[in-house]
């Protein structure tokens, strides 16, 4: 099957923006609805996504705390992962 | 001579009577009966001697016999004797064997039971802690408040070290 130039221009632009707007959106998973403050200071602390769009997403099972996610990229400090390396640091004595 | 009563005829022919019987007397019955005689005695002395032979075969043949016997009964006694040093090394090394299987196959079940109580010990070690997770994060989960949440929460953003990139 063979595809026009201007469909396979559109089809380029199309993924390329879609790609874009996913790589520069930031999800942030707390336990709770972040306030627009607890955002902020997040942001100050981690100046990587200072810049980004950030997006909460609410998962009561990391307990407290919150994971960043960026792309493939995740920063976990959630009480959760915590809880699970302190036993997991336990088991290896 | 006749009248001492003495016929000398009578005497005569006695006297030549007497003669021809000594004469048919050792021509026919002296000498064979004297040669038999003698064969006889020759015999005797060869059977005589023959016995003494064979006596004294009979005498060193059973010498040899006991000879023999006795050899033959050293011989036993020797194999015997060698025959139960070689059974004696034998048994004593069939025990040694067994001794040495016998402490190797308690090794081994002394290893395999402590082997089993470490798996054992470290399954449990692991089950109990992963328990203790599980009622953490369940006790946790329904411990934590909202506001605890935050507080927590915020204090892990107050102490956050920003990752190395």
């Amino acid at each position: 099957m063979k595809l026009s130039k201007q469909v396979k221009d559109d089809l380029r632009s199309y993924l390329k923006s879609h790609i874009d707007s996913h790589v520069s959106k930031v999800q942030i998973i707390a336990p709770y609805e972040l306030s627009m403050e607890e955002i902020a200071l997040i942001k100050l602390k981690i100046p990587s996504i200072a810049k980004r769009d950030v997006e909460v997403v609410t998962d009561s099972t990391i307990l407290a705390g919150f994971m960043i996610k960026d792309g493939s990229r995740l920063m976990d400090y959630s009480l959760k992962t915590k809880l699970q390396s302190l036993f997991g640091a336990s088991n290896q004595i | 001579m006749e009248a001492l009563g003495i016929d000398a005829k009578l005497i005569l022919a006695q006297m030549i009577n007497f003669f021809i019987f000594f004469l048919i007397f050792r021509k026919f019955i002296a000498k064979p009966l004297a040669r038999y005689l003698k064969k006889q005695e020759e015999d005797e002395s060869k059977r005589a001697l023959l016995t003494q032979e064979l006596d004294t075969a009979k005498a060193r043949l059973d010498e040899e016999r006991k000879a023999m016997l006795r050899e033959i009964k050293a011989e036993q006694k020797k194999a015997l004797g060698e025959a139960k040093k070689y059974a004696d090394g034998v048994k004593a090394d069939m025990l040694q064997e067994a001794q040495k299987q016998a402490t190797a196959v308690i090794e081994a079940g002394k290893q395999a039971v402590e082997h089993e109580k470490q798996a054992l010990q470290k399954e449990l070690t692991t089950y109990v802690r992963q328990t203790a997770q599980i009622a953490i994060d369940k006790g946790l989960a329904s411990y934590l408040t909202d506001d605890k949440r935050k507080e927590i929460t915020n204090h892990i953003i107050q102490t956050i070290q920003p990752p190395k990139s």
